[in-house]
């Protein structure tokens, strides 16, 4: 093996054992703070995703890019299913960018 | 949280995962070319997409191999990406019943797409989860693989636009979680915050910090009353 496949497999490992360490920390038992902390977990987490990859590469590419996220969630929100939502929204990106808009 | 009943769900899983695939795909495979690009043989490119499993930090980490980095410097910068992983890990726990094999198989397949199908459509459910790891681990290694064969005739996803698949997908799961002024306040503060330290340091970082501060703020506030708001998001 090389040493690159050496430090792949460490890199492996740090990835899976914290992976792990959250699955067999005792989260069923937190209570209060800790309880409502990890209740709004996925609420910040999916914000912080999607806030990274908006922004695009100048004002009239980011216009269309909220205005894709914008479709995005009002289809989800008017359906309750991600398909439709995601593929509405970045339709209406791409037929922008393939007409020069963005 | 409530967990809906804790039998089957494998192929409602994998199904779930599959309206990101057409994101997953081109980016797979453009990891793949960066690393063949970086120096890497076919045989790493594959065991880091194998083995690793994580596209934010083998991104990062073929780029600090272009750099000249070192084994030290790749491994804590792998570790810091993904300790984000760890919240992961507890917010699953405390909904699902995980043990023995099928933890391990989890842990190695709890990334951030797979994270948010599971809470959006899967709590309680084990075998969803493994679902849709295994559906995004198995379409990322085929385009990894697909990729560093055929390096040289892929266009860049970014470049078409196909990049925006992600931020639609987490929006889109994230929408339904929205369900009164607390929630609201928790999207707004972890959006902001992710982005504007995303102009600082790495964005797994970034992701890290935003949505600890948000959901630490967020844990500090009433509720409020409730938003006009949807139910369990479907694919």
């Amino acid at each position: 093996m090389t040493p690159l496949t050496w430090t792949i497999l460490a890199m492996a490992g740090v990835t899976y054992g914290v992976r792990l360490w959250g699955l067999v920390l005792p989260g069923t038992r937190l209570r209060g703070y800790g309880r409502r902390f990890l209740d709004l977990v996925p609420v910040a987490v999916f914000a912080a995703l999607a806030a990274g990859g908006l922004e695009g590469t100048g004002t009239v590419d980011n216009a269309w890019r909220l205005a894709a996220a914008a479709v995005t969630v009002i289809v989800v929100a008017r359906t309750h299913a991600l398909a439709p939502g995601l593929l509405l929204g970045l339709a209406l990106y791409l037929a922008a960018r393939a007409l020069g808009w963005a | 949280m409530t967990a809906p009943p804790a039998s089957g769900g494998f192929g409602a899983g994998f199904r779930a995962m599959m309206p990101l695939w057409v994101g997953v795909v081109p980016f797979g495979a453009v990891y793949a070319v960066t690393a063949r690009a970086a120096g890497l043989g076919l045989v790493d490119t594959q065991l880091m997409s194998l083995l690793v499993f994580a596209g934010g930090s083998q991104f990062a980490a073929v780029g600090m191999i272009a750099a000249g980095a070192g084994p030290w410097t790749l491994v804590s910068t792998t570790l810091l990406i993904n300790l984000r992983h760890l919240m992961y890990g507890v917010v699953v726990a405390a909904t699902t019943e995980l043990r023995g094999a099928r933890r391990a198989l989890a842990a190695h397949l709890l990334t951030d797409e797979a994270f948010g199908v599971h809470v959006a459509q899967g709590r309680g459910r084990p075998a969803f989860l493994i679902g849709a790891g295994l559906s995004l681990f198995v379409v990322w290694n085929a385009a990894t693989f697909a990729g560093a064969v055929l390096s040289r005739s892929l266009p860049d996803p970014t470049a078409i636009g196909l990049d925006l698949v992600f931020p639609l997908a987490f929006l889109a799961l994230l929408a339904p979680l929205v369900r009164d002024p607390r929630t609201l306040a928790v999207a707004c503060v972890g959006g902001l915050s992710a982005w504007g330290l995303g102009t600082v340091v790495e964005p797994g970082i970034a992701i890290l910090l935003g949505a600890a501060l948000a959901a630490g703020m967020g844990a500090a506030l009433p509720p409020g009353k409730a938003l006009p708001s949807g139910k369990r998001v479907a694919s």
